[in-house]
């Protein structure tokens, strides 16, 4: 398809090639995707493909396996949030100016440009028997050898995915909330409520904390999807049972047994609806966060 | 008391920020470092040397990300801005915003798995073009909704100003729109090329493991128990995003929050 410059840019060539790209890099890969998916989760399509059967969907839908998938992917979302946002919080309400220093502020937006696997790959380097942290309690004396060490990563609590989500999480909302903290004035509601005789602990309860929850709403909910759908961190550093989500997915899908493949598109498509759910759920609408 | 708490606090944020990267510099530079070490006793530039000479697989994998990452930030970036001005031009921009979403109902790496046969029959899998498509699927929409704040009523107008008092719309393109919209396309070329940067489990899928990327390569390494060459990778793929990060610093947290 030629598209010549003067088209692209008269008023009209330009919204249509604009929409026509839409369609064609955004709409059409999503229906194809999901279309071929559930197609062959259905046993539509596909090389084993008999005919129209639930049977991949009630075998995965009362296999225990993706149901302890499904709950350890909920417990790292949830577990990995709540203690960056409690901290970010704090953090906010100790020192809301400290991202406006410019020595300080870029060692707090360095964790924002490394990628998930350096960032597993340092976790593990930390905090594996053999890593940093049980070398450091060794020569303090607190160690003898390292299988003291507790082992904190591909651990069955996940410590070491919750501890890379943590450490990547918590300064991004602690940049989010500062942004937020002085575009919304919250120090002068502050200042206000403390002239009113409220004691600094119930500001930062019923004016800061609530404040910067509700607007910044979106990007958490975003933020609990993106670690509820993590790939690369839990497939390094996490357990191998039970495994997350979408590392389930894709380990079904690379198996040598074909009859795996329907499965993995199954638990695509209930990912795909739990996500859906959650955002259809959420009323305020996503497009406020990038205004 | 309030000072030196948050004197505490600064140093604390230092240590905990700072010191990984620091550590990953000095594992990047041991061939052996036993239990009970903390600093080792030995340093070794060797495979740092092999880079820059050229002789390691790390130059080859480097040179194969800087142009896969390099063109998804530009397409994305290209047709963002043409699509985001469409978004603003069309009675239905609220709904076409909601369905610039879809694509992030995923984590990249199972939309992948669900389109991986699509280019198998494009014969476009284990390429390096299947694994640059396939990445600007997620880079275009995200750079449709860092641009569409541009189209505002003031730039909308300067446009049809600029043609009104004779300007081309090439002329109204180059030296009306680009101009005003410097700041946030290096933006969103900054964003789209982290991105992709960043890639692994896309780019694991749709390249079939034959494009190596340094995201790939740094799994390689884990995988096969070789920390330093992951710590060596792992810095080469840090660096260039924290180049770009501190030119454009000031403004990247603003605008996109």
């Amino acid at each position: 398809m030629t598209i010549s410059v003067k088209k692209l840019l008269s008023k009209q060539g330009s919204d249509q090639t604009g929409l026509i790209f839409f369609c064609l890099l955004v709409l059409l890969p999503m229906i194809l995707g999901a279309g071929y998916a559930l197609l062959y989760s259905l046993g539509l399509t596909g090389l084993l493909a008999h005919g129209f059967t639930f049977h991949y969907w009630i075998d995965e839908l009362t296999n225990p396996e993706l149901w302890s998938s499904l709950g350890f992917s909920l417990y790292i979302a949830v577990a990995s949030i709540v203690p960056s946002v409690v901290l970010a919080l704090f953090l906010v309400q100790a020192a809301p100016d400290f991202p406006r220093r410019p020595a300080l502020s870029v060692i707090l937006y360095l964790p924002l440009v490394v990628p998930a696997v350096m960032a597993a790959f340092l976790i593990f380097q930390l905090y594996s028997e053999s890593g940093f942290i049980s070398r450091l309690l060794y020569h303090l004396g607190m160690i003898h050898n390292l299988h003291q060490f507790p082992g904190l990563v591909n651990d069955q609590l996940g410590i070491g995915i919750l501890l890379t989500h943590i450490g990547m999480a918590t300064p991004f909302f602690y940049l989010l909330f500062t942004n937020l903290y002085h575009q919304e004035r919250i120090d002068e509601y502050s200042a206000l409520a403390t002239t009113l005789g409220t004691p600094p602990r119930q500001v930062f309860r019923r004016v800061i904390a609530p404040v910067l929850l509700r607007r910044s709403q979106p990007t958490l909910l975003l933020y609990l999807l993106f670690a509820f759908g993590s790939y690369e961190i839990p497939l390094l550093i996490g357990p191998s049972n039970p495994r997350m989500l979408s590392v389930l997915a894709i380990q079904k899908l690379q198996m040598f047994d074909l009859n795996q493949v329907p499965v993995a598109y199954v638990i695509n498509l209930i990912y795909l609806g739990i996500v859906g759910l959650a955002l259809l759920l959420h009323t305020t609408s996503p497009e406020d966060e990038y205004a | 008391m309030r000072n030196n708490s948050k004197w505490v606090l600064k140093s604390g944020m230092v240590i905990v920020y700072l010191f990984p990267f620091l550590y990953l510099a000095i594992l990047s530079l041991t061939s052996r470092y036993p239990f009970p070490e903390i600093i080792p006793k030995h340093l070794d530039f060797s495979h740092w040397i092999s880079v820059f000479t050229g002789e390691s697989e790390l130059t080859q994998s480097l040179l194969v990300s800087l142009t896969i990452s390099l063109s998804v930030a530009a397409i994305s970036t290209g047709l963002g801005f043409v699509t985001s001005r469409a978004f603003a031009k069309n009675n239905s921009e609220r709904r076409l915003i909601k369905m610039t979403y879809l694509p992030f109902l995923f984590p990249p790496v199972i939309y992948a798995s669900m389109l991986s046969h699509f280019f198998i029959i494009a014969h476009i899998s284990g390429t390096v073009i299947g694994v640059i498509i396939g990445q600007v699927l997620i880079a275009y929409p995200f750079a449709i909704l860092l641009l569409r704040g541009f189209w505002s009523r003031t730039v909308l107008t300067s446009e049809e100003s600029a043609k009104t008092l004779g300007a081309s719309p090439k002329q109204a393109f180059f030296h009306v729109l680009l101009p005003m919209a410097r700041g946030l396309l290096f933006i969103t070329f900054f964003q789209t090329f982290l991105i992709s940067w960043f890639e692994y489990g896309l780019t694991t899928l749709l390249g079939l493991g034959q494009i190596q990327t340094l995201t790939l390569r740094v799994f390689g390494y884990i995988q096969q128990g070789n920390p330093t060459l992951a710590a060596l990778s792992s810095l080469f793929l840090f660096i260039p995003p924290v180049i770009l990060l501190l030119i454009y610093k000031p403004s990247l947290f603003r605008r996109r929050f």
